[in-house]
């Protein structure tokens, strides 16, 4: 229920009751009122009576028509002195044929003073006729009220309708701004520029990560540049010992670790600074991009690469996303996959990556893909699932990681493909 | 050494500059270098280099006006290979817009920038754009030919432009899906269609040799190995 329907209804309901509550008054008031009116003519033809009782002896006749002296209550209509010996403190009655009574006792005696009042009655006969026209005063009001309502909700309302619609219309992964503009000066534009102010911090923060991540890598891969470079030129020289060779195969590969995370972090840098553009992507064409390009983690090793991707098969989201993506997961599976296979294959909406290396040990089983988690025999990639982790969830994939028996198996489940 | 290649080097970083410098040396090369875009404009201007290898990150004038300044003014096509520590699409494409005629990302291994700087000078020390020369092979793209050490080796069209695709990609692997896309496009083929080339081109490409050439990666990747 919006804010400004909880208004108008609390209003109307409101105005409703208040009109009820008035009518009600009213009603009872005239009733009230007219009574009153019987009773102190009764009083005072009583008081009359009395005072020639007092003065006389003996009791006079009424003065007015509708009015009768009964010395007993023997004499009163049957209807008034039944109700009468029921209810003996009574005063009001109700007669046969539309007749009405008031009733007085005349003072320390027996006697009562009855009054026939249907002929004077104004209230009564009306009754109807005034509830209906109190109900319609009500209903006016009500209605005056909803349209008061209405309008002020629209008007005091409006900037926080538009403040909302402007956070349910942002892309999702859009930081919102510019809430106040055009906020009246009031508590809702006090709001909109504590928002602005809020989502504008949020922004820098993330422009701040994004662009260290950035700057780092690049100031990274200068030296891993070097190193690099350095690392390959040792390796092609001739003189070098056994033993030196394997020290500098160590670092030729600690490097391509540091090449891989780097590029990683980049992505992920740009992804979420740039917004990268979503593609259809063919998954066959992706997955044989990176076993091309990780073949060097297989060298010397007797691993087998089987591939059974549908060619039809797409994936949207950006290239470069998807690519380190796969890249993560398939240069894992190269890396701790001594001899044997590593599989890759898709079923609908999942890629299944299956190596025979040394699997998940169970006790880090739900920490995979944690920051910095890594199996004893882990070379690198700590940061690397994770990574992978937080683009799966970017990107609404679900992943899994377990351990099949012989080897890890990774799935990879998207647009809402179910376990 | 015949493949010996007078080469300027752009470069800022001295550890990167050093390496280069080392290797390309080690192998007979000729090289130059510059810290800056500014010198590496005046001596690419001044002097007749095969190739000039240019980093896209320099202090003061960076890579990119450096190649355009290159274009605008140098008499001739000279080769420019473009390093890049930056490797999105974009500077991609904007490095080929300023005239770059190849590119590397950094970091990169020392023997493929050899490979790259090899091609690309010998692309346009031949004068030619239509002859792709690769060690023993050789690929005339005018003629639609293919000779290694210097025997036509006979292919039907479709074999052709695998190898000519694969010449022209060299020192790079194609995957099977890049190969299928660029001689079949959109349309469907037949899964095992390559798989069959393949093997018609190693019957008469590597099978009369001592050597082979198109070797396979996994079986999902082609490269010519010269």
């Amino acid at each position: 229920m919006t804010l400004r329907f909880r208004f108008v209804v609390f209003f109307c309901a409101f105005a409703l009751l208040l009109g009820a509550l008035f009518s009600a008054v009213n009603f009872l008031l005239a009733y009230t009122l007219e009574d009153r009116v019987f009773e102190r003519e009764l009083a005072r033809e009583a008081d009359y009576l009395a005072a020639h009782f007092r003065r006389h002896g003996q009791w006079p006749e009424p003065r007015r028509e509708n009015y009768s002296l009964h010395l007993t209550t023997a004499s009163l209509p049957v209807l008034v002195r039944e109700t009468l010996a029921a209810e003996t403190g009574r005063t009001e009655f109700f007669g046969e044929g539309g007749r009405h009574y008031h009733l007085r006792r005349l003072a320390d005696r027996d006697a009562v003073l009855l009054a026939e009042v249907s002929a004077d009655l104004l209230v009564r006969p009306r009754a109807r006729a005034m509830l209906v026209a109190l109900g319609l005063l009500t209903l006016a009001m009500m209605a005056v009220g909803c349209v008061l309502a209405y309008a002020f909700a629209r008007g005091a309302l409006a900037p926080l309708s538009r403040l909302t619609r402007q956070v349910e219309l942002r892309a999702p992964e859009a930081i919102p701004g510019g809430f106040a503009s055009g906020c009246p000066d009031n508590e809702i534009g006090v709001l909109a520029r504590a928002l602005d102010d809020a989502f504008g911090q949020v922004g820098e923060y993330v422009e701040r990560e994004v662009q260290f991540t950035r700057d780092a890598s690049h100031e990274l891969r200068t030296p891993i540049s070097a190193v690099s470079g350095a690392a390959e030129l040792l390796a092609g020289r001739g003189d070098l010992d056994p033993e030196a060779r394997i020290l500098v195969e160590r670092i030729r590969r600690a490097n391509r670790d540091m090449v891989q995370t780097v590029q990683t972090l980049l992505t992920l840098a740009r992804d979420e600074g740039d917004q990268l553009p979503v593609e259809r992507l063919s998954l066959l064409a992706a997955v044989e991009k990176v076993v091309v390009s990780q073949a060097r983690l297989l060298e010397g090793k007797d691993v087998a690469v089987r591939i059974d991707i549908d060619p039809g098969q797409t994936i949207e989201m950006p290239a470069a996303v998807l690519d380190i993506l796969l890249t993560n997961l398939i240069a894992n599976a190269f890396q701790y996959t001594a001899e044997g296979e590593v599989s890759i294959a898709s079923g609908a909406d999942t890629l299944v990556i299956a190596d025979t290396g040394g699997g998940i040990a169970p006790e880090l089983q739900p920490y995979v893909t944690r920051p910095l988690v890594k199996g004893h025999a882990s070379r690198g990639f700590g940061i690397g699932l994770s990574i992978v982790q937080r683009l799966c969830d970017r990107y609404r994939l679900k992943l899994a990681i377990d351990d099949c028996g012989q080897g890890c198996r990774v799935r990879v489940f998207w647009s809402g493909g179910a376990e | 050494m015949t493949n010996a290649l007078h080469i300027l080097v752009v470069e800022d970083q001295a550890a990167i500059r050093a390496n280069i410098a080392t290797y390309l040396e080690g192998r007979g090369h000729v090289l130059d270098f510059a810290g800056d875009g500014a010198q590496g404009l005046a001596l690419a201007l001044a002097q007749p280099y095969d190739l000039v290898v240019l980093d896209l990150m320099l202090p003061g004038m960076d890579g990119l006006s450096v190649c355009r300044a290159l274009r605008a003014r140098a008499s001739r096509h000279i080769p420019v290979l473009m390093l890049t520590a930056r490797d999105s699409l974009a500077d991609k494409v904007e490095g080929f817009g300023t005239g770059a005629d190849d590119y590397l990302t950094k970091p990169f291994a020392l023997e493929e920038l050899e490979l790259r700087a090899l091609a690309l000078a010998r692309r346009h020390l031949l004068n030619t754009e239509q002859v792709l020369e690769l060690g023993a092979l050789q690929v005339d793209r005018q003629r639609r030919e293919v000779r290694r050490d210097d025997r036509s080796i006979k292919l039907n069209a479709i074999d052709y432009r695998i190898v000519e695709a694969l010449a022209e990609a060299y020192p790079q692997v194609m995957t099977r899906s890049e190969l299928v896309w660029k001689i079949w496009g959109d349309e469907p083929t037949e899964s095992d269609a390559l798989r069959t080339h393949i093997y018609q081109i190693r019957r008469v490409l590597d099978k009369p040799f001592d050597r082979p050439l198109l070797k396979t990666v996994h079986g999902v990747g082609f490269v010519l190995e010269v």
